[in-house]
Order: C-alpha cells, then sequence, then structure tokens
C-alpha cells in the first residue's frame, strides 16, 4: 500500500517556522568549509620561493619556486605563471607551466595550457591543441613524488590541516 | 560551408573520407607498418619514443600507457629556397635541425611532416631523424603518394596544408584529425627514392600504400 504512504508523507514533514533564520541552520557550516577548500593565488600576487601547503589550491598569479602539495590538487588557472617544479596528487594547467611536474594521480593539460618540462604521472591527459615540450613518464611505479624529504622542522612540525606555507629565495 | 566531392564509383554506404586538405576532415587508416614498428619497440622495457608533429593526448596516452617514456615537441618546417635569381649567388637550403642529443630514441613517429620538408632540405631531415635514433631504432612516417588526395580539383603546381594530428586508436588503426584554420605551409610529394636517399643512415623495411594513397615508410637504424 504504498500509495498511503505517499498520501501521508507530506504530514510528516517538519514544518519551518519563521524562526529559522535566528537560529544556525545546518546550512551554514557546509558553507564555512567550502570556502576554506577554495584557496586561491590571485592574478595580480606574486611568489618567489618555495610553496608548500596540505591543501587544494589554485594559482591565477605568478609563482616562481618548487610547489608541494602532497596528497592534494594543484590547479594552474589560465592566467596562472608558474616556473619552477611541481609534486601534487593531481595537477591541472590551464595556464603555463615553466618546469618538471609530478603527481601521484593524473596530470592534465588543458586546451589552453602550455608546458614546458618532463611529466611524470600514472595518469596524464593532454587536451589537443595543448602546448607541450618535454617528455612524459607515465610508469606508475616511478611515478611517487621522488622528492627530497623535507627537513626535520617541517616533517616535525605540527601544521593545521589546512596550511599553507611559502619560503621565500 | 564544407566541400564535398565524391569521387565516381565510390561507394554508397559509407561516405567518401574527406580530403586530407579540407578542413575539419578526419580519416581512418589501417597501418600494418605501425603495427610492426609498436609491436617490434614495445618489447623493450622503457622505450624512448619521440611523437613529431601536432600535439595529440591520445596517442600520448596510449604510447605512455605502454610503458613507453614519450618526448613531445614541435617541428617547424624549414622555408624553401628561394629562386635563384641571375647575377646573385646560389641561395642555400635552410637548415634543419631537430633539439634532441644524438641517439635519443628508440622510436620516432614522424606521421606526415615529411611532406612538409621541401626537397631540397629533404637529406638534412633525414640525417637529423638519423641523428637521434639509437642504433635499432626505428622511424615511423607517412607521405602522400600522389596530389589528388590533397588537393581537391586539378593539379595544383603548390598545395598549402597543415600537418595532421594522428590518433593512435589501437597498434593497426590510426585516425588522421585536420582541424579548422590551422597554419597552412606547402606541402610536397616526394618520390619514394627521395625518401629512401634522406633516409640514407637507415635501412628502409617496407613502404605500404594505403588505401586513401598515403604510404607508409617504416625504417631502421642499422
Amino acid at each position: 500500500m504504498t500509495w498511503m504512504k505517499n498520501k501521508q508523507e507530506p504530514e510528516t514533514r517538519p514544518v519551518r517556522s519563521g524562526t529559522a533564520g535566528t537560529e544556525p541552520g545546518p546550512p551554514a557550516p557546509k558553507r564555512e568549509k567550502r570556502m576554506e577548500k577554495l584557496v586561491n593565488i590571485g592574478q595580480s600576487v606574486e611568489i618567489r620561493g618555495e610553496l608548500q601547503g596540505n591543501e587544494d589550491l589554485t594559482i591565477e598569479g605568478k609563482v616562481d619556486g618548487k610547489i608541494t602539495l602532497k596528497g592534494h590538487n594543484l590547479t594552474v588557472g589560465a592566467n596562472g605563471r608558474i616556473k619552477g617544479e611541481i609534486f601534487a596528487k593531481t595537477v591541472l594547467v590551464v595556464g603555463e607551466v615553466n618546469g618538471n611536474v609530478a603527481a601521484d594521480d593524473k596530470i592534465e593539460v588543458a586546451a589552453t595550457g602550455s608546458m614546458l618540462g618532463d611529466i611524470r604521472a600514472p595518469r596524464v591527459i593532454l587536451a589537443d591543441g595543448a602546448r607541450f615540450k618535454g617528455a612524459i613518464d607515465m610508469d606508475s611505479g616511478r611515478s611517487k613524488m621522488q622528492e627530497k624529504p623535507a627537513s626535520g622542522s617541517q616533517a616535525g612540525s605540527e601544521k593545521p590541516p589546512h596550511a599553507m606555507s611559502a619560503k621565500g629565495s | 560551408m564544407p566541400f564535398s566531392w565524391t569521387r565516381p564509383g565510390a561507394s554508397k554506404q559509407g561516405a567518401e573520407p574527406p580530403l586530407a586538405g579540407s578542413a575539419g576532415s578526419r580519416e581512418h587508416l589501417v597501418c600494418k607498418g605501425l603495427y610492426q614498428v609498436l609491436e617490434k619497440v614495445f618489447l623493450e622495457p622503457k622505450p624512448e619514443v619521440l611523437n613529431m608533429g601536432p600535439l595529440c593526448g591520445d596517442t600520448v596516452a596510449y604510447l605512455g600507457g605502454k610503458g613507453s617514456r614519450v618526448h613531445l615537441g614541435e617541428f617547424t618546417p624549414p622555408r624553401p629556397m628561394p629562386a635563384r635569381v641571375s647575377g646573385k649567388p646560389s641561395p642555400t637550403p635552410a637548415p634543419v635541425s631537430l633539439t634532441y642529443d644524438d641517439q635519443s630514441f628508440d622510436l620516432v613517429l614522424a606521421w606526415d611532416l615529411v611532406d612538409f620538408v621541401p626537397p631540397e632540405c629533404l637529406p638534412a631531415f633525414g640525417a637529423e631523424l638519423c641523428r637521434i635514433l639509437n642504433p635499432g631504432g626505428r622511424l615511423f612516417l607517412f607521405s602522400q603518394a600522389n596530389q589528388a588526395r590533397t588537393s581537391p580539383g586539378p593539379a595544383k603546381k603548390e598545395i598549402y596544408d597543415s600537418p595532421g594530428r594522428f590518433r593512435i586508436l589501437d597498434p593497426s588503426h590510426v585516425r588522421i584529425e585536420k582541424e579548422d584554420g590551422g597554419a597552412r605551409s606547402r606541402r610536397w610529394i616526394h618520390p619514394n627514392r627521395d625518401i629512401e636517399r634522406a633516409l640514407k643512415g637507415l635501412s628502409v623495411q617496407g613502404i605500404h600504400l594505403l588505401r586513401n594513397q598515403l604510404r607508409e615508410f617504416t625504417a631502421i637504424r642499422t
């Protein structure tokens, strides 16, 4: 007798009263979380030096130095210009990258992307029309990040899960 | 408006494949030579492969997925030699150089780039291909066999075309794709003997004429 259930459903629904706006509802924390995940380096920002982080990052500005995002995603936006090595879980290149890129999972170069350097990742996606000069190594056995181990201060430091650090050159 | 052309006597079931020079064309090829080359190359543990011409992501993914290290680089065809003017010293052919070290690759996929190399530069281009190949390394290239397929209508003195994007569907099937509005440069029809002479450092293993009048050359560096 499912038709009877359907009829009863509207009665069992909680009716929201006008006081809902005064009390903190459940959607608010979700929005905050979403805001936290979107970390951008803006178009006018220029960074020289090493960049490390433990969260996803989108770069629209210029970075001259090594970028390390262990286990996280890096997006080089359409206006992003990177000069240096990149280590991350996944890397999406829509802008320009001049340097070697290694990813644990995937590297994708969009049609508007431009790359000069070598790629090492188990999965590589190159869109037709992308500009690329370099070598591609999809050997999954070697795809793990082969960067030098971090210094003791970084390894032992208790940073919050969403932390970004930039070292000046 | 897309150009359409049907050859007299063409089958009614399948549409005639577009001409190589037409905009936005796609053409499927069954390549016996490519199959043989890839079969041999992939026997090696980690072959170094140079994929020349316009970038095709699927081809790179295919080659990389087979365990090879794929190198990509743009190649700008040299300009043809200007006509000789009486009373002036004869012009020299434009230099051809590939920016790779000697003996770097186990396989070079030159696709149809040889057709964009002027005849006077062909020996230099062949020498460069030979230089960058490892001993035992292999070369694979396509070349148009006649002008009729590259240009619609009556034969022309000069054909202008853009290099195709070659998508490896499987070891014996390739799809050639050409986009609208690509930069076009002059395309030559080189005779077999000229290509073989240009590849004098290599041993030509086979020349297969495909159904669409493309010749596939396979060569090995001895």
